[in-house]
């Protein structure tokens, strides 16, 4: 960590921090980037969604963006083990006490921050056992087998709530089984994960307020510590200039008499992604440029990068982000909502989640493929993509659908 | 109004002023034509809240500017003294409203419809027989859409003797009311609860407001009227049919019987 981030009492936070969900400080804008940033969204609002491109025209044209492979060297993603020590930490006078007052931990993570992934970890390291989600033909068909088998006499870990449920009558039977055993005190103790957009329909399926923590937001100062904490020392010193003016935008490890306010990028960045870090950082990568024969062009060779003035790279203007088509735009947001809500969902299960057709609902998959939207995973869950996340959430609260509670206003 | 009278009113009018006033007038008509054009266009861009409000202006734009013209092209033919006004504009309106009384009457209430905001673009309004979405407030006459898509010119004038029902009056809300007629031998919470669900359950409502089921006695059926807004007015009748659908296949998979269907079983027996 940089020396100088020392000197500012924020940084004597912990870089990952649970806290209460009620204590988490959207980062904010200061008027110059507002302003910019409301442009954007115009911009966006107006924009022809054929015409989108997702690099920026206006960058020089002799840089190109990072291969996947080029990004992992210079600026990997993070790992969960971080998150799940912070987990841990957050939780260790709960699991420590004989008789908690709370018979279960609610855990709420943003998409693509790897919460679950976390849990699951930690369920290994704390011996707990770990509780699938029942089988979907069960939730479909209203039933709670599901709970008769719970490992009430130890403590057991359901790392994704959000695939217990599905929006059907029959489908939220299961979970309101499960908010009422839970509350009886029935299930034992154990630790629930859930998704946040899942958690803001499930606490109008089940309206009883429950205290639930969060990866609290990653602002300027954290983002910072966070991108110096993921360059490895082959990259470093890593230099990055900003594409169309030239002007450096940071520099890893900083130098000593720097803070993160020198960097007015990562503040617009933390603000735009409210202080989600996998938005951030997907941002952060996906903007990253090399010149020909640069450093992270000599990194793929495994070549020396010593010399600090090859590790430079350019960080290219925020590209045009995906649109929502505008033909058949109240069906897509239909589909893209139900894939929030559900934290993705199998393209098989879509139709008996919305009123068309089989056919009809490929259709509208397919549309959100091509636009950049959504599309499925490894497991071949349909999701919103990182890419199209920040204009999905902007359009869904525009006309006030439920939204998660990182994405109300304020 | 004898000759002498006549040419004290009136300016004379030579070719220069012709091409002004044509002029202007095709200036503001391609205004207006842009206006109906580009405000709409951006309106169906934007969310809800924003849409209607952008097009419920559109009629008032298209006033201000024929008042604008009107101001403009009265002093071009009309000697601009009060008593000389007080002549040409009586004696207009004399005229009119012998010759156009109708006519007339509705541009007139058509100018109180967009001072009042009786209606609005954007706006679902019951006139008379008509229910539909106002897609357009002219001069004359209110153009509505109704749910067979048919297009019905409703003049102005209708506001003065006809009760008018503006569901959503200028927002996006708009209460749906779904009916369900059970026959009367049932568990009438679990009924309740179910069709609660059914709401909760759909992806077109809107979570601001609260879901409401309200339940009465009629002497062949217990009738449940199941309350909730969808998240855009223009998705009433998508919600409802939503509603209906997964009502009923909620309703029959629990064992409940319709009303009809409990009527006809008696009337067989």
């Amino acid at each position: 960590m940089a020396a100088s981030t020392d000197s500012n009492p924020q940084d004597e936070r912990p870089l990952w921090q649970f806290d209460l969900l009620e204590n988490y400080q959207r980062p904010t804008l200061p008027a110059s980037g507002a302003m910019a940033n409301a442009w954007h969204s115009v911009r966006q609002l107006f924009r022809v969604p054929e015409k989108q491109t997702i690099v920026s025209t206006t960058e020089a044209p002799d840089l190109h963006a990072l291969t996947a492979r080029q990004a992992d060297q210079v600026m990997p993603l993070p790992e969960s083990a971080p998150q799940v020590k912070a987990l841990h930490t957050a939780l260790a006078d709960w699991l420590g006490e004989q008789s908690p007052g709370l018979s279960a931990q609610f855990i709420i993570g943003q998409p693509g921050n790897g919460t679950d992934q976390a849990l699951e970890i930690l369920a290994g390291h704390l011996g707990g056992t770990l509780v699938s989600p029942p089988p979907v033909r069960e939730i479909l068909a209203g039933d709670g087998r599901w709970l008769d088998d719970w490992p009430t006499d130890s403590l057991w870990i359901l790392p994704n709530l959000e695939a217990c449920f599905l929006r059907t009558v029959q489908g939220i039977a299961p979970i309101r089984h499960f908010f009422d055993h839970l509350s009886s005190g029935r299930l034992g103790k154990g630790i629930i994960g859930c998704d946040s957009w899942a958690w803001a329909y499930l606490q109008k399926v089940w309206p009883v307020p429950v205290p639930a923590l969060a990866l609290q937001a990653f602002d300027a100062h954290r983002l910072y510590r966070l991108l110096d904490s993921l360059a490895p020392a082959a990259a470093r010193p890593l230099n990055i200039h900003h594409a169309i003016s030239g002007k450096p935008v940071m520099v890893v490890p900083g130098a000593a008499g720097q803070s993160p306010h020198d960097y007015p990028e990562l503040t617009s960045m933390a603000a735009q992604s409210r202080g989600n870090p996998a938005q951030a950082l997907y941002h952060w990568r996906s903007r990253l440029r090399t010149a020909p024969e640069s450093s992270a062009d000599k990194a793929t060779t495994e070549d020396e990068c010593s010399s600090p003035d090859s590790n430079t790279l350019w960080l290219a203007a925020t590209p045009d982000e995906p649109v929502v088509p505008l033909s058949s735009r109240e069906e897509l947001l239909l589909v893209l909502h139900t894939l929030l809500l559900h934290g993705g969902v199998d393209a098989a299960l879509v139709p008996e989640l919305l009123p068309f057709a089989d056919t009809h609902c490929q259709w509208l998959l397919a549309c959100l493929h091509q636009a950049g939207l959504a599309g499925p995973d490894k497991n071949g869950k349909w999701r919103v993509s990182q890419a199209g996340y920040q204009s999905v959430c902007q359009i869904l609260r525009g006309h006030q659908y439920l939204l998660d509670y990182f994405q109300r206003a304020g | 109004m004898n000759e002498n009278t006549a040419s004290q009113i009136f300016k004379k009018i030579d070719s220069g002023t012709i091409v002004e006033i044509a002029a202007i007038l095709i200036a503001v008509t391609l205004l207006i034509l842009l206006l109906q054009k580009a405000l709409p266009w951006i309106a169906n861009r934007l969310p809800g809240k924003q849409r209607l409000f952008l097009l419920a202006t559109v009629p008032l734009l298209r006033l201000a500017l024929i008042l604008i013209a009107f101001l403009i092209v009265i002093p071009l033919l009309v000697e601009p003294s009060f008593q000389n006004m007080i002549a040409f504009l009586g004696t207009v309106g004399v005229a009119l409203g012998f010759a156009l009384k109708d006519y007339v009457g509705s541009l007139i209430a058509g100018v109180v419809s967009i001072g009042e905001q009786t209606y609005r673009n954007g706006d679902w309004v019951q006139i008379g027989d008509v229910y539909g979405e106002v897609r357009h407030v002219g001069m004359r006459t209110v153009s509505i859409v109704t749910p067979e898509d048919d297009r019905v010119l409703v003049p102005h004038n209708q506001l003065w003797n006809v009760p008018i029902s503006n569901a959503n009056n200028g927002s996006a809300r708009l209460q749906c009311v779904t009916d369900f007629y059970l026959a009367p031998e049932h568990d009438a919470a679990r009924a309740r609860a179910l069709l609660e669900d059914v709401a909760l359950t759909s992806p077109y409502l809107f979570f601001g407001t609260p879901i409401a089921v309200i339940v009465a006695e009629t002497p062949w059926s217990t009738h449940y009227r199941l309350k909730a807004y969808p998240v855009d007015s223009a998705m009433q009748f998508r919600f409802r049919s939503d509603l209906t659908v997964r009502g009923k296949t909620a309703l029959r998979s629990e064992g409940f019987r319709f009303a009809n269907a409990m009527f006809a079983t008696n009337s067989g027996q």
